[in-house]
């Protein structure tokens, strides 16, 4: 499953409303984007701009209000939620902005969260466990609690975490918001470099023009549509254009 | 705007959680119910036997009867009474046990009888002598003529003219209904009530020329207080004059140890509910903590913010108390009736008393405000800066350092407290002091406290212990749950603690009790030489039957030995004990154990006494001492010839004297119990057909096989438990919802956790799982602990009983234990339940983001 190109994530044509009545909001209005397999792409826009509804969507977390999502071929709209959280189980991997580990577990167990749900035998995730340990860098700090552990450190253990069972897509939400630039672009490169190895696609929801610089390609969000694009900017190109749209909007 | 005041939000709250606030109810009305129940319970009841007392004695202002009991005397004396100074009217009275044959059988195709009681009368005396009204008909004047109690005609559909039958100690009379008679203000089910003509009463119940009572009235109202020491010298010894108030308070003083026990249990429950209070308002604060802050940043004083949740407590323990209070209704009438049937008589109408209305309400205002206020104090602690700060999520992974100092002075008042149990059971069967019963349960809630201390220290490891099992049982879940519940340890150990009041409890008196039956069991088996026995049907003290029963039963073949018991209980002050007269045939089937040498027994004969070992023990008796008993003629010394090691009967308080003391100084000389022996080798079937004859006329008696009796008194024992864990169970179903509680609080503090869960690929019923999973550890450590404590209040109760007298071994009570256990993983499923469907329904998006 690891190897060779990774099916593409689709959404045709996606809308999201929130409420209904006079006080709806429409949050999404007509998203149609495609994701190549293996492509570290990132979505910015202002606050409101619904880049977060569109990475919740993209995760099964939210059901849209209309249009298609499609992860590597299998059409999601209709599954039950039994369905979409075993999709979410075998397919992908989240990274939150806040780390989101659970108090309770040391790091490693926290990695190894998502295998002990799936019930599968840990023994066969051992060399997987090292080799994640020392891509993060954390090969020291398995059996400490994430009160133990540094930002930086606690996000990398998330990543980690997502990571773990191998996913076809990885989806971030604000990776580096708590974070300082230096601990940040360390997350960023762990990132990329994971996406590179093991073919995954990886969204980013990013408010960070830094951040964005890293991805493949940057997809610029506004009022629910889709505004803008961009092929490997640098940091600078996608801050003025994010000017552009600030003072546009 | 509809919000006017600052602390309408206090209700506005109420309404937004209303979930919680129902939760939250439930404990007060649970806790305020059974405190009204019980209230109301045991009202009832020393109200029905004050009824019982004063209609039986008369509402005459003195009562004149043989000292210290009911035996018969002279008629003589009313002549007496009657030429004393200030005496208006004098009306005597033959009060006398019999049975009212209701003309049914029941499931063992015995005659259905009620216990009875028939007064013979004067016909012009009649309305002094009892204190009944006439609802119908005349009192009956000459021969065989009985005004019967207007419930028992009803129930046997006679009238006036019709012939009812009863039965006596010397057989069935028929008597012929002249008229039907009322209790004025009320009525007591259970038991029947007759008058009949003196003379004609004399005869049947075989006391020519005796009377028990005299009702005196005083022709005016100041000479009672002369007119009553007048009486008291001038009839002499043997002889008393009595208020007739004196008798009722006396029902009234033994009734007050039975309320303190009650009361006890009932306050476990609403200890328990105050918990659940103060769980639910700790919830709240912390859920509110940055509206709290706002609040605080808007102006809103320190004070101001307390006596809002103040408030809400009130409110919340105004609508329980309130509802309780409809619920203590239904639980009294469920309790009178399990009363009733385990103490054998029933009871129709409930006294409800303002009292008691008023105590329930305020018992449960007070402790709803009691336990907000610690959180009321935390919630005025919440600063303004909160309002700008991210909520940090509760407890963090890692629970903290033990306190050493609590768990130690948890131990200290468990070595305090236990004791005092030891000590109550000791004294209990002999004492009906209300001040030991309170010392003894001041010594059981110490001993509570005392684990409640200690269980904080205990959750870890006992949460470590179940870990494995529970990784076994329920997967990766099963061993977050068991981390999860001790994150918030002090909360766990307080939900634990409220369970293992309730499970010790059952276990402690399950013990008591399994040991008191196994060693009657084993008594029965062991020093039991009879095979059959004859004993009333209700096991009414009062029901006699005359020698010539014993005689026609000595006659039939195969009989070996026969031996009848006369029993009268004697209360002395506090002090109650029961005095036997046995013949000299009764050691051959009783084996006694008497220390005092073999042949002590034919003391008796000489008008020495054997004494129980419990009473000896008491009184500081031993073989040659002297005891004292107030009988008929007075208080007398009797030589004491033994100690009787295996007192059965009396549980350790008998006195046993002769047939012929018995008769002399405490006026019993019917039998009230027969035991008899049959022939090695002889056919028991037969022998029991053939007794069964004999005991055709009288119906009031029953024959039990020493399989039935051991079945009689096992059956008549576990109807008295289940009267007790009917009331532990309601503190037990409230510490339930505190489970509940507690629950929904973990669930509340970890939205964030669970969206994660839920976002990397926990499912729906994955999630439920760790919830309820974390019920079934914090349930578990309740029970566990429970069970610990339990056993060792149990063991102290029957090591103290055993030391008070009556040997008792101590038999464990597997099956209770267990099943105490069993209930525990129950309890942690189903108060999981609610909170784990929530849990499911977090909405992962919202969660994720929660701060």
């Amino acid at each position: 499953m690891n190897e060779g190109a990774k099916a593409a994530v689709e959404v045709v044509d996606l809308g999201k409303t929130y409420g209904s009545g006079p006080t709806a909001v429409r949050a999404l209005k007509g998203i149609s984007l495609g994701f190549a397999g293996g492509e570290f792409a990132a979505i910015m826009g202002p606050s409101g701009s619904g880049k977060s509804t569109l990475l919740h969507i993209l995760g099964a977390l939210e059901e849209p209000s209309s249009g298609r999502v499609v992860i590597g071929g299998t059409e999601l709209s209709g599954l039950s939620d039994k369905k979409l959280t075993l999709l979410r189980r075998a397919r992908m991997g989240f990274v939150f902005q806040a780390y989101n580990l659970i108090p309770t577990l040391t790091s490693e167990e926290n990695v190894m969260l998502p295998v002990l749900i799936s019930g599968e035998g840990t023994a066969k995730y051992e060399e997987r466990l090292d080799e994640l340990f020392s891509l993060v860098g954390l090969g020291k700090r398995r059996s400490h609690r994430p009160d133990e552990l540094s930002g930086g450190e606690q996000q990398r253990v998330a990543i980690a975490r997502a990571l773990v069972r191998g996913p076809d897509l990885i989806l971030a939400d604000e990776p580096t918001g708590n974070l300082d630039s230096k601990t940040g672009a360390g997350v960023l490169d762990l990132l990329r470099e994971s996406a590179a190895r093991y073919g995954q696609t990886v969204v980013m929801v990013t408010h960070d023009a830094r951040a964005a610089a890293v991805a493949d390609r940057v997809v610029f969000l506004a009022d629910g549509k889709v505004v803008d694009e961009a092929r490997e900017p640098d940091a600078d190109e996608i801050f003025e254009r994010i000017r552009t749209l600030e003072s546009a909007g | 705007m509809k919000l006017r005041r600052f602390y309408n939000l206090s209700l506005r709250n109420l309404g937004a959680r209303l979930q919680r606030t129902l939760l939250t109810t439930v404990g007060i009305v649970l806790g305020v119910g059974i405190v009204f129940g019980v209230i109301t319970l045991s009202d009832t009841m020393s109200g029905a036997f004050r009824e019982l007392f004063s209609r039986a004695y008369g509402a005459a202002d003195l009562t004149v009867t043989a000292a210290g009991g009911n035996g018969p005397f002279d008629e003589g004396v009313l002549e007496e009474v009657r030429a004393t100074r200030d005496v208006g009217s004098a009306a005597p009275r033959l009060s006398q046990p019999a049975s009212l044959l209701l003309g049914g059988t029941d499931e063992r195709g015995l005659p259905e009888v009620r216990s009875m009681r028939v007064f013979g009368v004067e016909p012009e005396t009649a309305a002094l002598a009892t204190g009944f009204e006439l609802a119908g008909g005349r009192y009956p004047r000459e021969g065989s003529e009985v005004a019967l109690d207007g419930n028992s005609a009803e129930s046997l559909g006679a009238r006036p003219g019709d012939e009812i039958r009863i039965g006596t100690a010397q057989g069935p009379v028929e008597l012929t209904v002249v008229g039907t008679l009322r209790i004025p203000g009320g009525s007591f089910g259970g038991v029947s009530f007759g008058m009949m003509p003196l003379p004609e009463a004399q005869e049947v119940f075989d006391k020519p020329g005796k009377i028990t009572g005299i009702a005196v009235e005083a022709t005016d109202d100041g000479a009672v207080a002369a007119l009553q020491g007048r009486l008291d010298d001038g009839l002499g010894e043997g002889l008393q004059a009595e208020r007739s108030e004196t008798r009722t308070s006396q029902v009234d003083s033994q009734f007050q140890a039975f309320r303190i026990a009650l009361l006890f249990f009932a306050g476990t429950a609403l200890f328990v509910g105050a918990f659940l209070v103060f769980n639910a308002l700790s919830m709240t604060v912390l859920e509110r903590t940055r509206e709290l802050g706002m609040l605080r940043a808007l102006g809103a004083t320190r004070a101001m913010i307390s006596r809002s949740v103040i408030l809400e407590a009130m409110v919340l323990g105004l609508i329980g108390s309130v509802l309780g209070l409809l619920l203590g209704y239904g639980m009294a009438k469920g309790l009178v009736y399990l009363f009733g049937r385990a103490f054998r008589f029933e009871v129709t109408q409930l006294s409800l008393s303002p009292f008691a209305l008023v105590a329930a309400v305020v018992v449960g205002l007070l402790v709803t405000v009691l336990a907000a206020l610690y959180p009321a104090l935390r919630a005025g602690r919440v600063s303004p800066v909160e309002a700008m700060r991210a909520r940090t999520g509760g407890a963090s992974g890692r629970a903290g350092r033990t306190p050493i100092l609590l768990p130690v002075l948890g131990l200290l008042l468990v070595g305090i407290g236990a004791p005092w149990t030891y000590y109550l059971a000791k004294n209990l069967s002999t004492e009906l002091d209300g001040l030991l019963y309170a010392s003894g349960i001041a010594g059981v809630v110490g001993t509570f406290l005392g684990v409640s201390l200690i269980i904080p220290a205990l959750v870890r490891p006992l949460a470590a212990l179940f870990s494995p099992f529970l990784r076994l049982l329920f997967g990766v879940e099963g061993k977050m749950a068991a981390t999860n519940a001790t994150r918030n340890r002090g909360r766990t150990a307080l939900t634990a603690s409220a369970l293992m009041v309730g499970i010790s409890l059952v276990v402690a008196f399950s013990a008591l009790g399994g040991s008191v039956l196994g060693s009657i069991r084993a008594y029965l088996e062991g020093s039991l030489g009879s095979d059959f026995v004859v004993q009333p049907a209700n096991s009414d003290f009062d029901v006699t039957f005359s020698g010539k029963l014993e005689e026609a039963v000595a006659r039939v073949p195969g009989v070996a030995e026969t031996t009848g018991i006369a029993t009268t209980i004697r209360r002395d002050g506090r002090e109650v004990s029961v005095v036997l007269g046995v013949d000299e045939r009764y050691p051959e089937i009783f084996r006694l154990n008497i220390d005092g040498g073999t042949d002590a027994f034919s003391a008796l004969d000489e008008g020495g006494a054997l004494v129980g070992s419990q009473l000896a023990e008491k009184r500081g008796l031993e073989a040659g001492s002297t005891v004292e008993l107030q009988g008929i003629r007075g208080t007398r010394e009797y030589a004491v010839a033994g100690i009787v090691e295996n007192d059965l009967l009396a549980a350790g308080t008998g006195v046993y004297v002769s047939k012929e003391t018995m008769a002399r100084d405490f006026g019993v000389d019917s039998d009230g119990f027969l035991a008899i022996k049959a022939e090695p080798g002889a056919d028991r079937g037969e022998i029991g057909r053939e007794v069964g004859a004999v005991l055709k006329d009288y119906p009031q008696l029953t024959l039990y096989s020493n399989a039935e009796w051991k079945e009689q008194i096992e059956s008549d024992f576990n109807r008295q438990y289940v009267f007790f864990y009917a009331i532990m169970g309601v503190s037990v179903a409230v510490s339930a919802f505190g489970v509940v509680n507690t629950l929904s609080m973990s669930v509340f503090e970890r939205t964030r956790e669970i969206g994660i869960l839920r976002a990397i690929g926990t499912t729906r019923f994955q999630v439920g799982r760790l919830i309820i999973d974390e019920g079934v550890v914090i349930s578990l450590i309740g029970c566990t602990v429970g069970i610990v404590v339990g056993s060792l209040l149990g063991y102290l109760f029957v090591l103290g009983s055993s030391a008070g007298g009556f040997e008792v071994a101590f038999y464990y009570p597997q099956i209770p234990a267990i099943l105490a256990l069993v209930s525990g993983l129950f309890i942690g499923v189903f108060a999981g339940l609610l909170p784990a469907r929530s849990a499911a329904r977090t909405n992962i998006v919202e969660a994720v983001q929660y701060e």
